[in-house]
């Protein structure tokens, strides 16, 4: 049996006891073995949400009335989602009896309750890990409840189950790699971000306005799973595996005994386990990451016309470039023009002859009859796409496999990339 | 309205203790309880966010927060002082509003106990109690007793207090009246409001916008208009409204 971390929330100890034993029994029957926390108050759930950061509940079933005057369970979904300490939370609504709701969310006379709960709901966590499941009504006989109730909690396992598959979809990002672009003041421009290490890989995750990148261990995870058979499942555990079983073997060396390796092993990217070649190209990108204002930084040292948080800044470029500073120094007197108002493109072509260019070597193993057509690889993944989409719209999830499906067309649809030898794919 | 820079001190060591005031008391406590120190006005004036882009984290630490307030200082003027710390902190700490920080208001002991009784209606409290999240003191106080209430305050967060405010039967009536309903429904909005404030109608100042007392002082004229007169005042034919003087309480909601 798996394990699976539950959080329940609900306030009325009867119910709890019911949810408890469902539960059970809806994750039984996938191979879970829950391990179950009861919560009964809306001040304890958020102070568990608050200190889960590190340990978060696989699954959150969290009832929206707690029987606060003021807060609610939307209010602990603020908190879940703030630190991070859920991966999917199943909101048990019972809307005709939910009488503060109306009052916390402000909603109207005459207004659609069920239809600001959603709206309310979907804005505090996201979309395509939010269940928003009603609890039979007070007015159903306990043994008619029971089975309904039983067969909503069944759908929401199988809901866990499936979309539980492609977690490493939605594994937090680690952004720390990433820089963002200095924009003039007052500009209304949308913050983006420097592509770095990622760029490497082609990898291209645009989540409404801010772009974020997985990180290379973020990609392994994505190949191993994809390259798994269809019919294998896949536990949410496995999904967050960091790399394949096979290289989990690979002895380590200490990072110590290298700083190059613990510069990229603090960023989070599992040096050792690279090829020569990719950790060359990592190098490329991390330098050229930084390199461009370096040189401009280094030119006016040179030219003794570096202002003070200029130099700061040149300063901490080269703190954080810790070990490959030496070699940023060295392209920089190597790459160091004559003329320095030579155009944008000569610049480029300069840093592109000398490797130094974003992923410029990537493309050249990318034959362009390629582009638009799916491999196999990229079937599968499709073909796993449809089944939690249908899975979610046959279980009455309709709503959830939309917000799915846009969150995936934003992200996995507009893939790009170069997978590491031995796996072509391209969309 | 200038923005304030994050101090430099606070990068290089994010403050645990705030202190928020300006004067001789404040410098003193500030330095005997080792906090950082932030003038009210620099608060109210709102973070600036460096030319780079991205604010740095440095709240995420903060713990405690004391506003010394100076008898200039009304309770409107103090709960501003709070309004803007919650954006400090929602844009300076990565917990956002979710960041839980025990605020200690200090006040001048010349002041009278209706500034605290303003302070804790604004905050949603019949009184002052540490479980709140919020405690009041005087500056005559001992620094030691200063010290033991402040230990005690329990930490909460911005929902908490939102939460707290929103149950409130002051801010519900006001809330009605801020509503741009018919002269009928304002009328019974309106009473309700004056049998909630009976006897203590200066408070009315701190659901107000700023400058807080003269808006006060329209509010309660037409309130009285429309409750014992009966009859619609001129300030309202003139299109004046409750809500040009109230403060938006459904603001972050």
């Amino acid at each position: 049996m798996k394990p699976l971390r539950l959080l329940i929330v609900e306030d009325d100890a009867k119910l709890l006891d019911r949810l408890e034993a469902l539960y059970r029994a809806a994750f039984a029957v996938h191979g879970y073995e829950p391990l179950i926390q009861t919560v009964t108050n809306v001040a304890d759930a958020r102070r568990i949400a608050k200190s889960a950061r590190e340990t978060p509940y696989d699954l959150v079933s969290l009832d929206v009335n707690l029987g606060d005057a003021s807060l609610t369970g939307l209010d602990v979904l603020d908190s879940l989602k703030r630190f991070r300490s859920a991966w999917m939370v199943a909101l048990l609504t019972g809307v005709e009896t939910d009488t503060t709701l109306d009052r916390t969310m402000g909603v109207e006379k005459g207004e659609d309750l069920r239809k600001q709960l959603r709206r309310h709901a979907y804005a505090r966590f996201p979309a395509e890990r939010l269940l928003v499941v009603e609890k039979p009504a007070p007015a159903i006989p306990l043994g008619e409840a029971n089975t309904l109730l039983a067969n909503r909690l069944g759908q929401i396992a199988l809901v866990y189950e499936e979309v539980g598959r492609l977690r490493y979809i939605f594994r937090p990002i680690d952004v720390t790699s990433l820089e963002r672009v200095p924009q003039p003041k007052g500009s209304k421009a949308p913050r983006s971000f420097i592509e770095t290490t990622a760029l490497h890989w082609q990898i291209r995750f645009n989540c409404g306005e801010i772009r974020t990148l997985p990180n290379l261990s973020g990609f392994k995870t994505l190949h191993y799973l994809l390259s798994r058979d269809r019919s294998a499942s896949v536990t949410p555990e496995e999904a967050l595996a960091i790399e394949p079983k096979a290289e989990k073997t690979r002895a380590k060396p200490s990072p110590e005994a290298d700083p190059v390796a613990a510069y990229f092993d603090a960023q989070g990217i599992a040096w050792h386990d690279l090829t020569q070649d990719e950790q060359e190209k990592l190098i490329r990108a991390a330098l050229s990451l930084k390199f461009n204002r370096y040189r401009e930084l280094r030119g006016f040292q040179d030219e003794e016309d570096i202002s003070t948080s200029e130099e700061a800044e040149l300063n901490r470029i080269v703190r954080e470039l810790g070990p490959l500073a030496e070699a940023a120094e060295t392209a920089y007197q190597r790459l160091r023009p004559s003329d320095r108002e030579s155009s944008v493109q000569d610049e480029s072509a300069t840093l592109a002859q000398n490797d130094l260019h974003l992923g410029g070597a990537n493309y050249d193993t990318l034959g362009e009859n390629r582009r638009g057509k799916d491999s196999p690889v990229a079937a599968l993944f499709r073909a796993r796409m449809k089944r939690v989409k249908d899975c979610l719209r046959e279980n009455g999830f309709a709503d959830m496999a939309q917000h799915f499906e846009d969150y995936v067309m934003s992200t996995g649809a507009n893939w790009s990339y170069n997978p590491p030898e031995g796996v072509e794919w391209t969309t | 309205m200038v923005l304030t820079l994050i101090p430099d001190a606070w990068l290089s060591t994010p403050p645990q203790t705030l202190l928020v005031g300006d004067g001789p008391y404040a410098s003193a406590l500030a330095f005997v309880t080792g906090a950082a120190i932030l003038a009210a006005d620099d608060l109210l004036s709102g973070v600036e966010e460096p030319q780079e882009g991205g604010l740095p984290q440095v709240l995420g630490s903060l713990q405690r927060v004391v506003f010394v307030a100076s008898a200039s200082q009304s309770g409107a003027d103090l709960l501003r002082c709070h309004r803007a710390l919650w954006r400090w902190i929602e844009k300076l700490s990565p917990e956002g509003e979710q960041h839980e920080v025990a605020i200690l208001f200090v006040l001048p002991d010349s002041s009278s106990a209706s500034l605290e009784e303003s302070l804790a209606l604004g905050l949603g409290l019949k009184k002052f109690d540490p479980a709140s999240g919020t405690e009041a003191a005087r500056m005559g106080d001992p620094l030691e007793s200063l010290l033991a209430a402040w230990a005690m305050i329990c930490p909460t967060d911005l929902p908490t207090l939102r939460a707290r405010q929103a149950s409130d039967a002051a801010r519900a009536a006001l809330r009605k009246l801020r509503c741009q309903g018919g002269a009928a429904v304002n009328r019974e909005a309106a009473r309700e409001v004056l049998a909630i404030f009976a006897g203590r109608e200066y408070q009315l100042d701190v659901f107000c916008r700023p400058p807080s007392h003269r808006h006060g002082n329209l509010l309660r004229g037409w309130l009285r208009s429309v409750v014992t007169d009966g009859v619609t005042p001129d300030s309202y034919k003139e299109g004046c409204r409750p809500s040009d003087w109230l403060v938006d309480f459904d603001e972050k909601r």
